[in-house]
């Protein structure tokens, strides 16, 4: 890991040269730091450092010295490039030497100042260079994020496709026949789909359970009011929590439709949701619909409600056929749905957003 | 033989559930964290084999789950899509399966445990 330093070197070892651009640059608030000889440049530049800018005079320029800051520039992250200030000789013609040190010094641009100096120009041109290395860090700082997100995306579609293929494979289980499996799978499919939707527009990290339960319901049921009622807090689900319960009430919501309360036009869902304290409540109840004899099947339909109930809070649903219709009763900690108090943000993610 | 399933995504968890049962095997335990399995593991559950996943709720602890069971000589396998991190910890599991799962490769490593 490479530490940000936003000091300037210099390396101007004769008379009293690197006392006095240090104390030239730090009357202006620029820190500095001047290197009396070859050893203390060799420190200075070791591997894991780099500094704001680089300060030569022309005479301090041996082949070692030269090669010693070459091997600084090779080992650079490409991120980076170093602006090196050569301080010439009056009456030198740098030209010759200007090409060599481009040659040599690769990931740096040297900048060529006459003496005497004019300390105005030195100045500006040192801030110059201190701010093109605040850019490169910024660009390097991108990259990261750049990297990071491409691994998080990576490990997000692995887990969609995880969570398509265990959807996909239930239903084929339980379907006699490859209409039964389309139209299945179909519906699944769109509630995934329909969640990730909602989850993004608000965010992509936590959506209100009652826009989700609204969300499931009214493409089979229309409007809240006429076929199903909702009573409850607002509350604000995680985006794993608001995946599974998606699904878990879009099962609910096909049996109803299949052997339940939606099988018939007057049936009735109603679903209410109560947070008391540390606990969240769930409570589905169907009125109005035919008789209900128990699924002996035990096929994807309750056994999933079961167990995804189980997943969410963390306890089974209690589930009862009574004459009126199915009723369903789930409770469990809200920290485990509640998104900003999910016991580990970076956990569960397998459908995302 | 009985098996448990460490694993946070429930549609995963309830697909491996029945691919245990159609092999002919029990799902004995499940939990989506490392928490919740040692929790169980500490009361006295007695199984033969742990599908493990390596991220859980409570970060990656899958591995400090495979290797709790590898301390105490119970099987683990990873059911993981951290094909990297997985490989890195071989040593602690008998077999690494990727997601999504094939349903061969899981059956195989019944197999291997029987």
């Amino acid at each position: 890991m490479f530490s940000d330093l936003e000091e300037v070197l210099i390396y101007a070892p004769f008379r009293n040269d690197g006392q006095m651009l240090s104390s030239l640059l730090e009357t202006h608030a620029i820190q500095a730091s001047a290197c009396l000889d070859v050893d203390a440049l060799s420190a200075a530049l070791k591997d894991d450092r780099l500094p704001g800018a680089l300060i030569v005079t022309q005479e301090a320029l041996t082949a070692q010295v030269i090669a010693l800051v070459r091997t600084h520039l090779s080992a650079q992250p490409e991120w980076s490039e170093l602006t090196v200030f050569v301080l010439v000789e009056k009456g030198a013609l740098p030209s010759t030497m200007a090409r060599y040190l481009a040659e040599h010094w690769p990931g740096s641009r040297q900048v060529f100042y006459q003496r005497p100096l004019a300390t105005i120009e030195l100045l500006s041109g040192v801030q110059s260079a201190l701010l093109a290395r605040l850019r490169q860090r910024e660009v390097r700082d991108h990259m990261a994020l750049e990297r990071e997100l491409r691994h998080e995306l990576n490990h997000r579609v692995k887990n969609i496709l995880a969570s398509v293929t265990a959807i996909f494979r239930m239903t084929a289980r339980n379907s006699s026949s490859v209409e039964e499996l389309t139209q299945t799978f179909g519906g699944r499919l769109m509630t995934l789909g329909s969640v990730h939707s909602a989850l993004f527009e608000a965010g992509g990290e936590a959506v209100d359970i009652r826009e989700l339960v609204t969300l499931i319901l009214s493409p089979y049921g229309g409007q809240e009011g006429a076929r199903y009622e909702l009573s409850g807090p607002p509350l604000d689900l995680n985006k794993d929590a608001a995946t599974n319960l998606s699904l878990t009430l879009h099962e609910l919501t096909t049996n109803a439709i299949k052997y339940g309360a939606w099988s018939i036009e007057s049936g009735r869902i109603s679903i209410s949701w109560k947070v008391e304290g540390p606990t969240f409540t769930l409570s589905w109840r169907e009125t109005g619909g035919p008789e209900l004899s128990e699924p002996t099947r035990r096929g994807y339909g309750t056994r999933y409600i079961r167990s995804s109930f189980q997943t969410l809070l963390g306890n089974p649903p209690e589930i009862r056929f009574e004459r009126q219709g199915l009723a369903l009763d789930a409770h469990g900690p809200r920290n485990r749905i509640e998104w900003g108090s999910h016991p580990d943000q970076n956990g569960a993610e397998f459908v995302g957003s | 033989m009985k098996i448990f399933c460490l694993e946070d995504n429930p549609l995963v968890s309830l697909d491996l559930e029945m691919m245990i049962e159609d092999a002919g095997h029990d799902c004995v335990g499940s939990a989506v964290s490392f928490a919740e399995a040692s929790a169980q593991w500490e009361e006295g559950l007695d199984f033969d084999l742990a599908l493990i996943d390596i991220d859980l709720t409570d970060g990656k602890t899958g591995i400090d789950a495979a290797r709790w069971l590898k301390a105490r000589g119970i099987p683990g396998c990873f059911v993981t899509g951290q094909t990297e991190l997985a490989n890195e910890h071989r040593d602690l599991v008998i077999d690494v399966v990727t997601k999504p799962v094939d349903e061969a490769a899981i059956k195989r490593v019944f197999d291997l445990v029987e």
